[in-house]
């Protein structure tokens, strides 16, 4: 009996062994492309033997051609898609963060006029992903270029005003955290003679780092992943995001391009997946409150 | 620290003040009415001690306002309109640059001319004619305002100093070029480029009720609300300006021949990406839980790890990566369908397949995430319920249908509709891996047989070639709107949102 049980689970972790091989297989697919010397689209599964051509490509290193032996720079600005990614996401992650958790602080501490409709109304708006106003957004950032150069279309600034709309699903996320804090730590401290703000900012933030950080985090990865909007609202090639000019790089020349994008697509997953591993159990907590990642 | 607190506040306040000033006089109505409620809503929140609650909630709802709700009520606005390639100004924009519209009179004299500097900003101008028989000599201030200036005729003058280049002519030019030169029994004159001048005037001259009137031809011009064009009855003048089209745009996605097919196979095609995208996604993944947690079943972590790996991936890395895989002639892929079938699937080009391929990488994005709910779910469900059933003797697939399914569902109803929504939504799923593709033959917009609703929406507005439609894609837009509310709905009854009472 005990011998029979043995055997199945045996086989279950075979086939659950064999199937996660068939799912990550496209991973391990284009590790290997990034260092295959040729790297073309239809390169073998195992290399001939290993190189970092591509991976200097991308870093903007000199590399030498595997055609025709020159040595040469890319001429693709990688690394500053990567830089601008990140730093539109962090900016955007950091204002949302100010500005979700003041809101979510006033929800879920203050009584007043109009509470309960707001309520309903960040509960209803959250289901509608902003990507379907894409030309408003277009026309209204066009407008406002014109009287402030620094917020219109192809800008930075301008795409994170966009993104700052997306408020409502994190203040729900940090009012569900903030409602599980007791009250009292706060009266007291307001009796101790500190002010609404700095029983807030002292008390209440400190409490809750754990759901500020995932916030953080989770805004961050949707910046970093949206695909949508920096295209339509970026035009030049050195204020491109990693994703629309990495998109722009292969769409170009798939087959020839299929190496260097190998070795880019693993710098730019690598980060992300890592921070989405380590925040997972809080994100589909999170998830199930209502909403997707998106 | 309350006296910089007090003085920032005014500050901004004051900023804001400027802004709803500005956008008044410049003629913005709606906008400077809009932004004008917001100014006082601010001062309120500000100034009045009791509102201090709203102080808190101001930052977050104020953004929220600004770039969720505006550009959904504009997104409607501009569906009822016309907005698109040579419809992009209002009327008085279009009305401005006819009426900046110059023609040069014909049987007139022209000139040449050259500019000497004098002293404190003054210019002296010397105009020729051709074969250099009539001189004139005229004097301005460059930094005043010059309507026009008197020219005298002279025999040849000679001068000591050299002339400005053509170069600091043209660094001047803006403002040069609006000043009449009149001279003598003859048509006043303007300069018209670096070196020349001529009779130049308006083309067009507004009449009563903005009716423009072409001087070359006579002909009166009337703006056609209807059209967006200013027209004569036969003739349009380009650009046109943007106008209220009522329902036109949803008509002609339900009637207009060219359009009614494809968008009837977009939007069928939106339905079932979304309805088989949850169905796989959620099948696999919940198979894959219960495997992984039964009770004796050993290293539970590692393999949830990995199960979700291809979910951290950022989307559009995967579909770009999918989309090598899928190369008909070299992909690894068809590599392998060769090597068993001695056949070549067209993955991406082929109607049907590109569908299944879409399917494909959109299962292999989606499965974790069921996996990790339900996984949630079940781990949730009390051991004695299970116990309970064993009890009274019920077998294992019993159990399952008549206890876990049950509980699994009610809880992830609401979810499945959410992903429902997500994946109506799933641009990247579709564009980066067929970009809508193959084309549809009969269709005149850009559309292919892979679009749902909203990549046919950023074709429509975004997508080159063709010209820019923002009217229909944002009618598209509005469609999607009414998807996602009724789904919502359906969402709150299913999670009881609506009876609970908070």
């Amino acid at each position: 009996m005990n011998k029979q049980r043995a055997a199945i689970e045996l086989a279950k972790h075979l086939i659950l062994i064999t199937f996660l091989m068939l799912i990550l297989f496209p991973i391990f697919y284009i590790i290997s492309i990034s260092l295959n010397p040729i790297g073309s689209i239809g390169s073998d599964i195992v290399p001939p033997h290993l190189s970092l051509t591509h991976w200097r490509y991308i870093l903007g290193l000199p590399y030498t051609d595997g055609v025709t032996g020159e040595i040469k720079t890319s001429s693709f600005p990688m690394l500053i898609w990567l830089f601008n990614s990140i730093k539109i996401s962090v900016i955007t992650a950091l204002l949302m963060l100010f500005l979700s958790t003041t809101s979510a602080y006033a929800l879920s501490r203050f009584n007043f006029k109009g509470k309960k409709l707001s309520l309903l109304t960040l509960m209803i708006v959250q289901m509608f992903p902003n990507i379907m106003a894409m030309v408003a957004f277009y026309l209204m950032l066009d407008f406002i270029g014109q009287y402030v150069p620094g917020l219109g279309t192809d800008t930075h600034g301008g795409l994170i005003l966009v993104y700052l709309g997306m408020t409502p699903f994190n203040i729900w996320l940090i009012k569900g955290y903030f409602d599980t804090i007791p009250k009292s730590i706060e009266e007291s401290a307001i009796m101790d003679g500190c002010t609404r703000f700095q029983a807030f900012y002292k008390i209440v933030i400190p409490l809750s780092t754990p759901i500020l950080a995932v916030v953080a985090l989770l805004t961050f990865i949707n910046t970093f992943s949206d695909f949508i909007l920096p295209s339509i609202i970026l035009k030049t090639q050195d204020k491109l995001t990693f994703a629309v000019g990495i998109q722009i790089f292969v769409s170009e020349a798939f087959s020839n391009r299929w190496g260097q994008f190998a070795a880019a697509s693993i710098l730019g997953a690598f980060p992300i997946s890592a921070i989405f591993l380590c925040i997972h159990k809080y994100i589909v907590g999170g998830l199930t409150v209502g909403g997707s990642k998106g | 620290m309350t006296g910089i607190k007090k003085f920032f506040t005014l500050f901004i306040l004051l900023l804001g003040l400027l802004i709803v000033y500005k956008l008044l006089t410049q003629g913005y109505l709606l906008l400077g009415l809009v932004a004008t409620c917001l100014w006082a809503l601010t001062t309120v929140i500000f100034l009045i001690k009791g509102a201090f609650p709203y102080r808190f909630m101001y930052p977050g709802l104020l953004t929220f306002f600004l770039f969720m709700v505006i550009p959904i009520l504009f997104t409607i606005y501009i569906s009822f309109t016309n907005l698109g390639t040579g419809h992009l100004l209002n009327l008085a924009r279009v009305q401005e640059i006819l009426l900046s519209e110059k023609h040069t009179l014909e049987n007139t004299p022209s000139y040449n001319f050259y500019l000497y500097p004098q002293t404190n900003d003054l210019y002296l101008i010397h105009v020729y004619n051709e074969d250099e028989h009539e001189h004139y000599l005229g004097q301005f201030d460059i930094n005043k305002e010059n309507k026009s200036v008197n020219l005298k005729p002279v025999p040849r003058p000679e001068f000591v100093n050299p002339p400005l280049t053509r170069g600091d002519v043209f660094k001047n030019f803006d403002s040069l070029n609006s000043i009449d030169f009149l001279v003598p029994d003859r048509p006043s004159v303007k300069i018209a480029s670096t070196n020349y001048m001529a009779s130049i005037v308006n083309r067009y001259e507004v009449k009563e009720n903005d009716k423009i009137l072409d001087t070359i031809t006579q002909t009166l011009y009337w703006p056609d609300f209807t059209s967006g064009y200013y027209t004569d009855g036969k003739e349009n003048i380009a650009p046109g300006f943007y106008v209220n089209v009522g329902f036109s745009n949803f008509l002609k996605l339900f009637t207009n021949k060219s359009m009614k097919k494809p968008f009837a196979k977009v939007i069928t095609w939106t339905m079932l990406w979304s309805c088989c995208s949850v169905l796989l996604t959620f099948c696999l993944g919940i198979f894959l839980a219960l495997f992984v947690n039964s009770k004796y079943f050993k290293g539970k972590f590692i393999y949830r790890i990995l199960i979700i790996i291809p979910y951290s991936i950022p989307f559009f890395i995967s579909v770009l990566i999918f989309k090598g895989l899928y190369n008909k002639d070299y992909g690894i892929i068809n590599d392998i369908v060769a090597y068993f079938f001695n056949y070549k699937i067209d993955w991406l080009g082929n109607a049907l397949w590109a569908k299944i391929s879409c399917l494909l990488v959109n299962l292999w994005l989606g499965f974790p995430y069921m996996f990790l709910i339900t996984t949630g779910i079940l781990q949730s469900i009390p051991n004695s319920v299970y116990e309970a059933a064993a009890m009274d003797g019920a077998g294992k697939f019993l159990t399952f249908r008549k206890i876990t399914l049950p509980l699994v569902m009610s809880a992830v109803a609401p979810l499945l509709v959410g992903s429902f929504a997500f994946n109506l939504n799933n641009f990247v799923g579709i564009y980066l891996l067929t970009a809508g593709g193959p084309p549809m033959m009969e269709a005149s917009t850009p559309v292919g047989e892979t679009d749902i609703l909203i990549s046919y929406t950023y074709r429509l507005a975004f997508e080159g070639g063709r010209g820019q439609d923002f009217g229909m894609a944002s009618a598209i837009a509005l469609i999607i709107f009414i998807i996602i509310a009724i789904l919502t709905l359906i969402n709150f009854k299913l999670s009881g949102m609506l009876n609970d009472k908070r």
